[in-house]
């Protein structure tokens, strides 16, 4: 402090102050320091929440709603899209449709939601399981089309294996044996038990498995 | 304008009073013509404002350069005067500081729910984004004044910088 | 931590070539400083606009509305509806008119003051040019919000840019996509890409290189510094002081310009409502209202010239403000120097200069009033339209001229005792601040 000139002091203070020992100015400069970053730690923190509104708000509209009990399956693309799936045109081991649920009631197609989408086919009811043969009717069996791996619709048949394969990292989920998981993915595919009324394929229950995405567990299964 | 005077930042200030209390003026008389408070502002009135931030703007830091550089350099490195005045200054700013920004995410908060009773009105939710910026612009300030050493330097005309 | 940098990136020779690189101190200089922080405002809220703007003109069914609204009206109110969105969109409305503002006065500053003299002539142009660039950025984001209001103002725009001689019609199809009307799906991407992308780059660069040219050209410095150390930047290092400065202006900034824009939101959508055939009454911005006062008072003749129209629109819309804007950028290259200005001449010193400033300030205010003409014809009912007219027009022509006599006759009287004053005491004042 001492040793410049007070004339020509920027800021002009002329009065000769108290000496002070540096040790008390490094510890107010400390606090001070400790304080204000405390205070802009805070204020940065609280502007971040202005991002929250970047969060879009999810909106359940009647096309997004979970499928439920008494929901008719529908065509999902194709010619006959949002048409009602006829069992009895269905081929056995020929071919799978991905198909989306209906509210009998309202006629909406609940076809917003990607969860929605449900894989359809029929089999030799011979070759099924006993435990997927007591939900399947007449060998038409329903399951979730949503990839246990990593969500992408299970879209493509292997006709000649007989299996549900999916495009996105080739996982294989057996319709014979409750979607068991072959390669790949995690968890087997839910099987939702299905009756048959007027021609129409109506969903009669909750799925064998919650619909989604499952993290893997030590269960046996194998993965590439 | 011969040094870093106060002068001018300080006509400036009174000028920037002068526009807002002008586009005020305007909001007065367009209410008396049209029998109603308009819910938009005139070009007029932003035009106004827009001059009057910017000179209140221009006058605020101007009046802070002195206070905080000093009317005019001199070479040298001239260290701080201590005092601990400045220190409670400070951490009362902060604890504000600190306070305003927990209110500021609650009013946030609250605009987000929709059902909300009483949603935050606008101005609320600028008034204390604004008064945390200006908190902190404080801080600084007290801090560049009291704990900083203040170096002036005389360089050469010809620097080595950009080429 | 510092250590480990700089063994790698050479840290103190950053330092010590750049980082403490003098600025000399002064008040004036904030005012540049105001106009950067206000664009860096601008793109950092247009950022968040840009998340949540859809650039559509589809019709989208939303509560409140019997009938469907353009999804890019609809996105307007989803960001208003967020939380501080509406404080966020009104704050970027606010920095645009207060970018131009503080540019202006920038300028304004730098002419006063002779800091446009060589060697800063190329710096001078640069920031016409973006004064100009500023101006044109925010009109193309006028029609973003496709409300009502929006669509009629950027309307007149449109017209005036078709009336340019031979070119018009093709620059404004391109600007636009088109004719501008409510049903042209194409206007809004094209104007969306112009606003948030094109001109912000163009803006960035040329902001660039104004700041690389002030580095290099050094400031014009406050007067004081000649007697303290001639020849030489009298000034703090760039780090840390001036750095500290400017983030204390920053936050100045923040915090005013926040508070408006929570307190007083610019541009209400909800209260103009999606574009109807209705016509709002609707009034230029007032950084057009200068040139729309002109349009507002020319007569309306029209000339044809090798199949170009030279009506009123061209005249007050385009070749007014263009012949402003050459004679600003003139405005150097009229008093050539040998010297190259170092320090900041003082307005009183300069009587004749300051006088013109001051004169042309009116000229812009009496501009401006004539855009007022219908509101006076709708306030006076007993006054004639010609009556108005000629009394703006005198008002105009007369009103520069006597600010100049006047401003030039006082300055003169006070200098002419300043200088006594000096002779008496030997030194000047401080009285010239």
């Amino acid at each position: 402090m001492a040793d410049h000139d007070h004339d020509t002091h920027a800021h002009g203070h002329e009065a000769a102050l108290e000496p002070e020992a540096p040790e008390a100015h490094a510890t107010r400069r400390a606090v001070l320091q400790a304080a204000i970053g405390m205070g802009a730690g805070a204020a940065v923190l609280s502007t971040l929440y202005v991002g929250a509104g970047l969060i879009p708000k999810k909106e359940i509209t009647p096309d997004r709603e979970p499928i439920a009990q008494g929901d008719v399956l529908v065509y999902s693309q194709g010619p006959k899209r949002g048409q009602p799936i006829n069992p009895a045109e269905l081929k056995p081991g020929a071919e799978m449709i991905v198909a989306y649920p209906m509210n009998p009631e309202s006629q909406v197609v609940k076809g917003a939601e990607l969860k929605n989408t449900l894989l359809v086919m029929k089999l030799d009811p011979g070759t099924l399981d006993a435990e997927t043969a007591k939900l399947a009717a007449e060998g038409v069996v329903v399951y979730s089309g949503v990839c246990k791996h990593l969500g992408c619709v299970v879209s493509n048949w292997v006709a000649d294996k007989q299996l549900m394969l999916c495009p996105c990292h080739g996982a294989l989920y057996d319709p014979k044996e409750s979607g068991k998981a072959l390669i790949v993915a995690p968890k087997p595919l839910g099987q939702f038990p299905i009756k048959l009324e007027n021609n129409r394929i109506v969903i009669a229950g909750e799925p064998t498995r919650p619909i989604g995405v499952e993290a893997a567990t030590d269960d046996g299964i194998r993965r590439v | 304008m011969y040094r870093n005077d106060t002068v001018v930042p300080a006509f400036a200030i009174i000028f920037a009073i002068a526009l807002f209390y002008m586009a005020y003026l305007v909001t007065q008389r367009v209410a008396a013509l049209s029998g109603h408070t308009p819910a938009e502002l005139t070009v007029g009135q932003i035009g106004l404002m827009a001059f009057g931030a910017v000179l209140f703007m221009y006058g605020f830091i101007g009046l802070l350069s002195n206070w905080l550089e000093g009317a005019e350099l001199r070479p040298g490195k001239h260290e701080p005067e201590a005092s601990s005045v400045p220190v409670v200054a400070g951490v009362i700013l902060s604890l504000a500081l600190a306070a305003a920004s927990g209110l500021f995410v609650r009013t946030l908060v609250l605009a987000a729910n929709k059902e909300a009773e009483f949603p935050p009105p606008t101005w609320l939710q600028g008034g204390l984004f604004a008064a945390m910026m200006l908190i902190i612009a404080l801080l600084i300030a007290i801090y560049k004044k009291f704990f900083m050493a203040e170096e002036v330097l005389a360089e050469d005309e010809k620097g080595e910088f950009p080429w | 931590m510092y250590q480990w940098l700089d063994e790698r990136l050479d840290l103190s020779r950053l330092n010590t070539k750049f980082l403490r690189k003098a600025f000399p101190v002064h008040h004036s200089f904030f005012l540049g400083e105001i106009t950067l922080f206000a664009f860096v405002v601008l793109v950092l809220t247009g950022i968040f606009l840009t998340l949540n703007y859809e650039p559509s003109t589809r019709p989208v069914k939303i509560e409140g509305y019997n009938d469907p609204v353009p999804a890019a009206y609809a996105s307007i109110l989803y960001i208003d509806s967020l939380p501080f969105g509406a404080v966020l969109r009104s704050l970027h409305h606010w920095s645009a008119h207060i970018m131009i503002a503080a540019a202006f006065l920038h300028m304004l500053r730098i002419h006063l003051t002779g800091a446009y003299k060589k060697p800063r002539e190329l710096n001078w142009l640069i920031g016409i040019v973006l004064l100009v660039l500023a101006i044109v950025t925010a009109f193309t984001g006028y029609a973003l919000p496709f409300d009502n209001y929006a669509l009629t103002a950027t309307g007149i725009g449109y017209h005036i840019g078709e009336a340019a001689p031979w070119l018009g019609k093709a620059m404004s199809a391109i600007l636009f996509a088109g004719e501008l009307e409510a049903s042209n799906t194409k206007t809004i991407p094209r104007l969306f890409s112009i606003h948030v992308l094109w001109l912000p780059l163009l803006l960035l660069a040329m902001i660039g290189a104004h700041l690389l040219l002030m580095v290099k050209q050094k400031h014009t410095q406050p007067k004081y510094a000649e007697k303290v150390a001639p020849g030489r930047i009298l000034g703090v290092p760039a780090m840390p002081q001036q750095a500290v400065m400017m983030g204390v202006l920053f936050l100045v900034y923040v915090a005013v310009t926040t508070f408006i824009a929570g307190a007083f939101l610019a541009h209400p959508v909800e209260a103009f409502g999606p574009p109807t055939p209705n016509t709002p009454s609707v009034k230029p911005d007032w950084y057009f209202m200068w040139i729309y006062g002109i349009l507002q008072i020319l007569p309306q003749w029209d000339l044809k010239i090798l199949g170009a129209n030279f009506g009123p629109q061209f005249v007050g819309g385009i070749l007014v403000p263009t012949l402003i804007i050459l004679g600003a950028m003139a405005i150097p290259f009229l008093e050539p120097q040998k010297e190259k200005q170092r320090y900041l001449e003082l307005p009183s010193q300069h009587p004749r200069r300051t006088s013109f400033v001051l004169a042309m300030l009116m000229f812009y205010i009496m501009a401006t009033l004539a855009g007022y003409k219908i509101d006076f014809l709708n306030a006076n009912p007993n006054l004639s339209s010609g009556t108005l007219i000629a009394i703006l027009w005198v008002l105009l022509i007369v009103a520069p001229i006597l600010t100049y006599i006047i401003s030039y006759i006082l300055m003169k009287a006070a200098y002419r005792s300043r200088e006594v004053e000096i002779e008496f005491t030997g030194r000047a004042s401080a009285a010239d601040d």
